[in-house]
Parts: C-alpha cells; sequence; structure tokens
C-alpha cells in the first residue's frame, strides 16, 4: 500500500505543472559576438551520435517520499528509447520518441500508464540530453558567468559551462520563471562526448520533484538502430 | 494494480530461491541454497542487453539474502518476519523505504511451497511441465498475465538443482537469470540475513 502510495505521489508531481513556489527569474545575458567563440562545453552537454545509457535513479518527492529505479536511454540520430525499470529488472515503463511529437509507449504499468507521464518523462529526457531548439545567444550572466541561451517560442533554455568541464541547464517558461535546474558532476569525456557522473533535475514548483541520476554505464552505439525490431 | 505488479515482481526474485527436482520427480528437501547468478535484461529497446551480477542465499523456512553485487548494489533482506531493502547511496548501503516489501511475506510461502516440491498448489500460477527439465508458470489472472507473461524455470539434469530462470514479460521483452557456484545445505549464520 505504501509502494501504491508513493508511486502514485510520483505520477503526481511528475505530471505537476512548475508553476510558483521558486520563483527564479531569468537573468539578463550580456551578449558576446559570435566572433569570440562559443564555449564548447555548451555543445558537449549533449551527447553526439548514438549512445545506450543506464542511469541509477533515486527519485524525491515534496513530501519527503523517496524511491529508486534504474533508468536505461537510448539516444539515436533522431531519436529516444527509454525505459524505467525496478532495480530488478522488472519493466515499469517503455517508449520511444522520435522530434517532439511522435511518442509511442509500448508498455506502461500503473500508475505510469498516463499519457501526460509519458510527454513529462520525454521532457525530461530531452532537457537532459538533446540540444535544446531555437535560437542561440552566446554571452555571460550580470554576474559574469559563461552562458548560451536557447530561446524556442517563448521558453528559454540556459547551458552554463563549469570549470571543471561540467555543467548547469535551467529552462525557463514563457513567463521568465525558471522550470527545472539541472546540475552535473563528475563529468569526463568519452567518445567525444561529455558524460555526467552524476545528474540531479529539480523540477521547480508547488509539486516540485528531483532526481538524482548516477551514470551507470555508457556505451556508444556503432550500428543504426533498428526502427522497429 | 501496483500492488500486484511488485507482487509479481517480488515473486519473480524469490522462485528463483529454491531449488527442487521436477515435478515428476521426489523433490529433495533443502534447508539451504546459495548460489551466484548473473542476470540479462532484454528490451527492444535495447542496443545491447543489461547485465547484473548478484548472490542470493537462502535458508528454511524463511530467511533470504537476495543481492545485486554489480552495476547497482541492493540488498534484500528477509529474516524472522522482517523484511529490509538496501540500496547503495553515495558508497554507503541505505534502507530503501519505497519498496512494497510487505508483498515478501506472499512470496515466502511460495518458496516454502516451492522447497516442498507443490508446484501444482499455487493460485497464482498454472504449472505446466514443458519436459524433463523445464517447468512453465503462467499467471491465472489476466491482469497478472499482461505484467508477466509467464516464467520458465530450468532445472539441471540433476535433481534438486536449478540451472536458469526466464521472466517473459512479453515477446520480446524478457529477463534471464543463469545460476551458478551453488551450495546446498550449508550452515548459514544468521547474520548473513541482516542489516550489514
Amino acid at each position: 500500500m505504501k509502494t501504491c502510495l508513493c508511486l502514485c505521489l510520483l505520477t503526481a508531481v511528475l505530471l505537476s505543472s512548475c508553476a510558483g513556489m521558486h520563483r527564479q527569474q531569468l537573468p539578463q545575458v550580456i551578449e558576446i559576438s559570435a566572433a569570440e567563440g562559443l564555449p564548447v562545453s555548451c555543445l558537449q552537454a549533449f551527447p553526439e551520435g548514438q549512445w545506450q545509457l543506464v542511469h541509477a535513479i533515486d527519485f524525491r518527492m515534496a513530501g519527503g517520499m523517496r524511491g529508486h529505479a534504474l533508468g536505461v536511454l537510448v539516444l539515436g540520430d533522431d531519436e529516444i528509447r527509454c525505459a524505467l525499470m525496478t532495480m530488478e529488472g522488472l519493466t515499469l515503463f517503455e517508449a520511444r520518441s522520435r522530434g517532439k511529437t511522435a511518442l509511442e509507449v509500448s508498455r506502461a504499468l500503473p500508475p505510469f500508464d498516463n499519457p501526460e507521464f509519458a510527454v513529462g518523462l520525454m521532457e525530461d529526457v530531452r532537457t537532459l540530453f538533446r540540444r535544446p531548439a531555437g535560437t542561440l545567444q552566446y554571452g555571460t550572466t550580470t554576474t559574469g558567468e559563461p552562458v548560451c541561451r536557447f530561446t524556442d517560442e517563448g521558453t528559454v533554455t540556459d547551458v552554463l559551462p563549469e570549470d571543471d568541464g561540467c555543467w548547469r541547464i535551467i529552462t525557463y517558461d514563457a513567463d521568465t520563471v525558471a522550470t527545472r535546474i539541472i546540475t552535473t558532476q563528475a563529468c569526463t569525456s568519452a567518445a567525444g562526448t561529455a558524460l555526467a557522473g552524476s545528474l540531479t533535475l529539480t523540477a521547480l514548483g508547488t509539486n516540485g520533484y528531483t532526481l538524482s541520476m548516477e551514470l551507470v554505464s555508457a556505451e556508444p552505439i556503432a550500428q543504426p538502430l533498428v526502427a522497429n525490431p | 494494480m501496483m500492488h500486484r505488479l511488485l507482487f509479481c515482481c517480488l515473486f519473480c526474485l524469490a522462485g528463483v530461491v529454491s531449488a527442487w527436482g521436477a515435478p515428476s520427480e521426489q523433490p529433495v528437501r533443502l534447508d539451504s541454497v546459495q548460489a551466484d547468478f548473473t542476470q540479462e535484461k532484454h528490451l527492444p529497446i535495447l542496443a545491447r542487453p543489461l547485465i547484473s551480477h548478484g548472490r542470493f542465499v537462502f535458508q528454511a523456512p524463511g530467511s533470504l539474502r537476495w543481492e545485486y553485487l554489480d552495476p547497482v548494489r541492493s540488498v534484500l533482506l528477509m529474516h524472522k518476519g522482517a523484511i529490509t531493502k538496501l540500496v547503495d547511496r553515495d558508497g554507503q548501503l541505505q534502507r530503501d523505504h519505497g519498496t512494497g516489501i510487505d508483498a515478501m511475506r506472499v512470496i515466502l510461502e511460495e518458496i516454502g511451497s516451492w522447497l516442498d516440491g507443490r508446484f501444482t498448489d499455487n493460485p497464482l500460477f498454472k504449472v505446466t511441465q514443458v519436459d524433463a527439465h523445464t517447468v512453465q508458470l503462467t499467471p491465472r489472472e489476466a491482469g497478472l498475465r499482461g505484467i508477466i507473461n509467464h516464467i520458465e524455470l530450468h532445472l539441471e539434469q540433476e535433481v534438486g538443482m536449478l540451472k536458469r530462470v526466464i521472466i517473459v514479460e512479453d515477446v520480446d521483452s524478457y529477463t534471464r537469470l543463469t545460476f551458478s557456484n551453488e551450495i546446498l545445505n550449508a550452515s548459514i549464520p544468521d547474520q548473513t540475513f541482516t542489516i550489514p
């Protein structure tokens, strides 16, 4: 019963809107000429090529509930495949997505069978691992931090490279309020791509949640993904 | 439904903890079993299967240690009616309060039944003997079949030993557990089943 409640709450928070509680506002960017070059680390934050990534996920909800799952991601050129499993390997959720709209859910056990959960999960995944769409500005914040700013239909994604090779990502909604904050640690480079040993995604708002993800394995995939295995 | 799901998950775990003879043969009564296992997870979306390694220890009538050593360390302990799950966080095993550990009480009953060779006396699964060394468990309820299509138990030639378990979720999604280094009826200290 506790588990049921826990997972229902998890679903609820994952589906939650991000209005309200934390009101971190979009900082101003002092734009630097493109001629001065874009920080390579801005783009390294998003894996190039095809990868299979496995993370141990520790989720924490606003009410203090915690739980664990294994997350599997297969990143293709245009496709994302993902699965959530229990630590013992039972598949809870499995889906694939092409672009922003085409989402195919092949398995979703309750309470993960809500279509909005799948959409929200894919949005988290894209925020973590896909280069944002939109126009790009490069500059510094008013506090002097280098920042790459992607603006797309009113929403903003800031990628903030850090001195240790890691990065932060902050997304803002159309009201310029922060919606997600991603921090990274223990970053390394593999096959020309920076990989974070640990990632923390904090979804802001009254029903915010935190996903702490420890990288278990990262394997480049040489062969093109099969469209429909 | 989630309770059901977790039950199935834990059932699958616990099911492989037992060892037995083929249904048509006289079952071997075991006081304890311990073995290493390799777990392969296959999913259609995976470019490569996920591999895990671990070890389990079972002591009749109801003590269990089911431990994943890699890639993510976690330990499930059952002893004297208490059930605990521990997960590695930053190099330390910490209690996981987010699992449906109450379902393990049901699993313990299953373990006892299987150790006694009572394959047919199971309200959850229909038992079919595929051949002399293969038993298939099929969920009786449609709801369960939506989660696990069936479980295959592959027995060693030697009566009383389990070689492999395949948990089939659907056609292309399955988990294969292969056992090795089995030790039967060794004396096992109680500390094996308590929090380290």
